[in-house]
């Protein structure tokens, strides 16, 4: 038989795979800011207040088109990069001669305008270089083709300042993947730049993002790159000091430090001139939150879930992983404020974001508005103990992913562990174990650890245990929300105390408060150490508390 | 793609693409395992030239999207269903009825103005544009925005100036999630686009659906041998 196969299947699937953009691939997303669009924003965009207000000068004709490129700037400054890309679109699209629109595209679009750490880099690139695989698509390739363009224009005499061109190098340098290392490049670019140019601010502020490195857990010691990065911000204020971009990052600059309060200042004036973007609302609550002003905190995280609402509902092509960050920071600073109803309320309303069918798909996605939801309520009842709630096998769904299986076995070997059902708290601890043979992250390990001191038969053998899984949790790597649930110092505290180790609990419960001040959970153990330990009761406020 | 099934006689008639060498794009009848075939279905196969028949059939899937599947839709109608009635706002912003279009040759599909990738929402635009031109007043064809809130009135009548649209090619907004469904079509916002499967249908004179035509890949010179074969009946 003489058969012929119409090999039209391959066409189908190639525009398929066309017709279905995935979104661009932030290196390393953490959710505290949207990605770029898989593909570029539509226009128009619309001139909007309270975005920061830049002025950075570029040639161009249009008056217009200087408006929508100090937007775009402005939102970049907040990490708005879609609406950036929007903003910079626009003002290409009104003066389609000026270079600096397609600048702003090869800054924002491919996701890593961010801060060096977020990104894993130290000093300003990759510790190690690795082999890139594959053609660069989405928001990359957009920035790819953007700095090509600019530089194109640019090249047109009089269409650019010397000041923009090295802008234009700066940007390309980075897009540039023919380079070894486009990262070191773009660093260099910008320091040639501010060795020209030294009171050019933006250029100041962009090197100090690029170089924050990071603090060490859980010593808290400044990676190579931070405090350069610190020292940068620091006079960029003086020079300019309602810069929105400066204020940002002096917060990403000092999160994770040992003076995170120094960030203060910045937090108030950041939150009040980007006070119309999501992120400008949400970031100051990192530095509050970290210091134990958890009530400030809590009015960042809220009043940027109210302004996130009001963009998502403005446009249906707004995604809700930012969302689901934010709500979730916002569970924990309630939880730690001692607000369990209110924090729960907050968790629960992420239920309410369905996943999308892909969403639902991925076996592992922690960053989904549902997910974080998830977590969020099981956090808050882990905090609060309500086992009860646990065991119902309502209030916490039965949600059967690796991640939040291995999770749910956690606290259900909790609950029944403080509901004196060993045998079933022992079964859900073996569970746990089963399920993370085949998948497992670093704060899950803790679990593990914990639930190996909360297990042991011994007093001395629990505590040494529970002491030890503090000790991996400190170690973990610096998120926020915190990647594990509710403090184990905390809970060595508490186990400590009941087994009549007042001293091992008030030692547990300080280093608790300096992990988080103001915890009110590890005050209340505090006090209630020392009150056992003395044999005298120690006032609310003060006594001997600090 | 299947234009016309006779179960009956093993039969269908079927609109495939030009094979190199062999023989130009054509409408071809041929003998073929019938099962789940409708007009529009869009299929692969190996060719028995000897035989005139169809081996190896095997329906394309569009909604296998690699990463994910595009799900199922319970409310989905079936080929040779009475066509759903729904009445939603046109481009001057007033209701139109779909079942005032009765006694005409209707196709449906439906995309959203800001869709940014080629391949969907403008080539499924571009397809109608084509059909309106060779076909004219003898087809209506009706479009359903998947994004109301940014395709208002106004911005679906932007749109179809730009696509020069005749009187009879129709822009729809509103509460178009419920109307998409029964059509088959599942969509969702994600991050900057809204992810959808493409569905194109035929609804005959008598308002039943003719036709269901997968995806956004085909060629145009089939769709047109379906509109044509529906027409004729």
């Amino acid at each position: 038989m003489k058969t012929m196969r119409l090999s039209i299947a391959a066409l189908c699937q190639a525009g398929l795979l066309l017709a279905q953009p995935q979104p661009a691939a932030a290196p390393k997303a953490d959710a505290c800011s949207p990605p770029p669009g898989a593909v570029a924003p539509s226009l128009p965009a619309k001139l909007l207040e309270g975005q920061g207000k830049i002025d950075l000068k570029i040639t161009t004709r249009s008056a217009e088109a200087q408006a929508f490129f100090n937007q775009g700037v402005a939102q970049m400054h907040s990490f708005w990069v879609r609406e950036s890309e929007r903003s910079f679109l626009q003002a290409a699209a009104l003066d389609p001669e000026s270079p600096m629109p397609h600048w702003g595209i090869a800054m924002v679009a491919a996701g890593d305008y961010r801060p060096g750490f977020q990104l894993d880099y130290v000093n300003g690139h990759p510790t190690k270089i690795t082999k890139r695989k594959g053609q660069p698509q989405g928001g990359e390739a957009r920035a790819i083709a953007a700095a090509a363009k600019a530089q194109k224009l640019a090249a047109v005499s009089g269409k650019a300042t010397d000041l923009e061109k090295l802008y234009i190098v700066a940007a390309a340098a980075r897009r540039d993947l023919t380079r070894r290392d486009p990262n070191a490049d773009y660093v260099k670019a910008l320091r040639a730049l501010i060795a020209q140019h030294p009171k050019e601010v933006e250029a100041r502020t962009y090197l100090a993002l690029q170089l924050m490195s990071g603090f060490e857990t859980p010593s808290k010691r400044p990676r190579t790159g931070s405090m350069e990065a610190v020292e940068l911000l620091k006079a960029a204020l003086v020079d300019s000091p309602d810069h929105a971009g400066a204020h940002h990052y002096v917060i990403h600059g000092w999160e994770g430090s040992t003076f995170a309060k120094d960030a203060w200042p910045s937090c108030q004036r950041y939150g009040e001139l980007a006070n119309n973007i999501p992120h400008g609302l949400h970031m100051p609550g990192h530095i509050y939150a970290q210091t134990g002003r958890w009530a400030d905190a809590t009015k960042s995280f809220a009043d940027a879930a109210k302004n996130e609402v009001y963009w998502m509902k403005q446009d249906t092509l707004a995604g809700n992983g930012h969302h689901g960050h934010n709500v979730h920071f916002l569970t924990q600073s309630l939880s730690f404020a001692g607000k369990y109803e209110e924090a729960l309320a907050a968790a629960r309303s992420l239920l309410d974001y369905k996943e999308t069918p892909r969403e639902a798909k991925q076996a592992d996605n922690y960053r989904t508005a549902y997910r974080q939801g998830w977590f969020a309520v099981l956090r808050t009842l882990v905090q609060h103990e309500k086992w009860d709630l646990i065991l119902d096998g309502k209030t916490l769904p039965d949600y059967q992913k690796p991640r939040e299986q291995a999770w749910r076995q956690w606290a259900v070997a909790l609950a029944n562990l403080a509901k004196g059902n060993r045998a079933q708290a022992e079964d859900a601890a073996r569970k746990m174990d089963a399920q993370l043979k085949n998948f497992s992250v670093p704060a899950l390990r803790v679990a593990q650890q914990e639930m190996k001191g909360q297990l042991a038969a011994k007093t001395d053998r629990k505590l040494q245990q529970l002491d030890k899984a503090a000790r991996a949790e400190l170690a973990l790597r610096y998120t926020e929300p915190t990647s594990y649930p509710r403090p184990v110092l905390e809970v060595l505290g508490q186990v400590a105390l009941k087994e009549g180790r007042a001293e091992v609990a008030e030692r547990a419960f300080r280093q608790a408060l300096e992990q988080y001040p103001e915890s009110v959970g590890a005050k209340a153990g505090l006090r209630a150490a020392m009150e056992k330990r003395t044999g005298r009761a120690v006032e609310a406020a003060g006594g001997g508390l600090e | 793609m299947v234009l016309r099934v006779d179960a009956a006689a093993g039969k269908a008639l079927v609109s495939h693409r030009a094979i190199p060498g062999r023989m130009p794009a054509m409408a071809m009848p041929l003998r073929i395992d019938t099962a789940g075939l409708t007009p529009g279905t869009r299929i692969e196969f190996d060719l028995d030239e000897k035989h005139g028949a169809a081996r190896r059939v095997k329906r394309i899937d569009t909604r296998d999207a690699g990463e994910f599947r595009f799900p199922d839709v319970p409310e989905q109608l079936p080929a040779g269903a009475p066509a759903p009635d729904f009445t939603l706002t046109n481009l001057r912003g007033e209701p139109m009825t779909f079942s005032s279009l009765r006694g005409r040759v209707v196709l449906v599909n439906f995309l959203y103005t800001r869709c940014p990738l080629p391949e969907v929402c403008p080539r499924l635009a571009a397809s109608f544009a084509s059909l309106q031109r060779r076909f004219g007043e003898r087809i209506t064809l009706v479009s359903i925005t998947l994004d109301p809130q940014h395709d208002t009135p106004e911005v679906l009548a932007r749109y179809a100036a730009s696509l020069r649209v005749g009187p009879t090619w129709h822009f729809l907004t509103g509460d178009t999630t419920p109307v998409a469904r029964r059509f088959g079509l599942v969509h969702w916002p994600e991050e900057g686009v809204i992810l959808h499967n493409s569905q194109t249908a035929i609804v005959d004179r008598t308002g039943r659906l003719a036709a269901m035509v997968e995806g956004s890949t085909y060629r145009l010179e089939q769709l047109a041998d379906l509109v044509k074969e529906i027409l004729e009946r």
